[in-house]
């Protein structure tokens, strides 16, 4: 397949007939090949799906994908190559779907109806000495005891909502947002801001990152 | 498909998570808007945080963005390989 230069690629899919056609099926079957082999990788979710599924995946992808992108072409702006920009755009599609699929039949027990975390289920999140020594464990109760009364009482509700959403295992902003009827930069930004006031309010009470990290083991 | 096991993340990624934040950020809209233009040039072996340190300040902190930009990366892999699909049977 010749490489075509952005202006050619951009030239050709603005153009009619035949020239547009083999420009569309060119950055179609490029965008199926690419997805193909993320779907098929590591950092995928599908990666031991069957490869007839896989393949319709990619295929689908692609088309969703091939859409945006003539529906964008207006807004390339030539910085990095065509097909980069159309690749991004890809990944966008495919990593949306695979999100909705991870967590489409799930409840997130470990929220109450409110949308906060049941309380005290930051212990869940620990695995219990091996060997306990006590100074070591009533430090590490007193710290889950900071961690609790910083959740309750330095955030606002939603940030609270949204900052104990996030620390479910694979919970993601696009998911939460999704969740609560939001859009992902505003869910963004309400997580930033929590993350900041709790990171504050740790560094007030004297634990640093260093520290915690020393007193809950490498387990 | 069976339900995935929800359980929380443990605590020292929840403390990395909480203890990464910077409080200058730009948010995932204008990250994504550079996130091509980073990838190649990385792709390029240049540097793409002297241009774009912003970018690369996001991704250290933003799990979303950064699980995009590796999918992006892996999908740039695919020109490396010769047949990522096999043949279509006609």
């Amino acid at each position: 397949m010749a490489e075509r230069t952005n202006d050619e690629w951009l030239a050709d899919l603005t153009s009619e007939g035949p020239q547009r056609e083999a420009a569309i099926e060119d950055l179609r079957s490029q965008l199926e090949r690419r997805i193909f082999y993320y779907l098929r990788s590591d950092r995928s979710d599908m990666s031991s799906r069957p490869t007839a599924e896989v393949r319709q995946m990619a295929q689908d992808f692609a088309q969703d994908a091939l859409l945006k992108v003539l529906d964008n072409l207006s807004t390339f702006r030539g910085e990095s190559r065509f097909l980069t920009w159309a690749t991004k755009i890809a990944t966008r599609v495919a990593i949306s779907e695979l999100r909705r699929a991870r967590w489409r039949n799930v409840s997130l027990d470990l929220l109450t109806a409110d949308g906060d975390l049941m309380p005290g289920i930051l212990e869940l999140s620990i695995t219990p000495d091996a060997s306990p020594d006590p100074e070591r464990s009533a430090e590490r109760q007193e710290v889950l005891r900071i961690l609790d009364n910083a959740l309750e009482n330095v955030l606002t509700e939603r940030q609270r909502i949204a900052i104990s959403a996030y620390m479910i295992e694979g919970m993601n902003v696009e998911e939460i947002a999704r969740r609560l009827g939001s859009n992902r930069n505003a869910i963004y930004k309400v997580v930033h801001d929590a993350r900041v006031k709790l990171k504050r309010y740790l560094e007030e009470q004297g634990l640093s990152l260093d520290y915690i990290l020393g007193l809950f083991g490498r387990t | 498909m069976g339900d995935p096991q929800i359980k929380l993340r443990h605590l020292r990624d929840i403390m990395e998570i909480i203890f990464s934040v910077q409080e200058e950020d730009i948010d995932c809209d204008e990250c994504g808007e550079h996130l091509d233009v980073y990838a190649d040039k990385l792709r390029d072996g240049e540097e793409p945080a002297d241009i774009l340190p912003s970018v690369k300040r996001h991704l250290e902190q933003c799990l979303c963005c950064r699980e995009e930009f590796e999918a992006l990366l892996t999908m740039l892999e695919a020109d490396n390989i010769d047949d990522s699909l096999p043949p279509e049977q006609p």
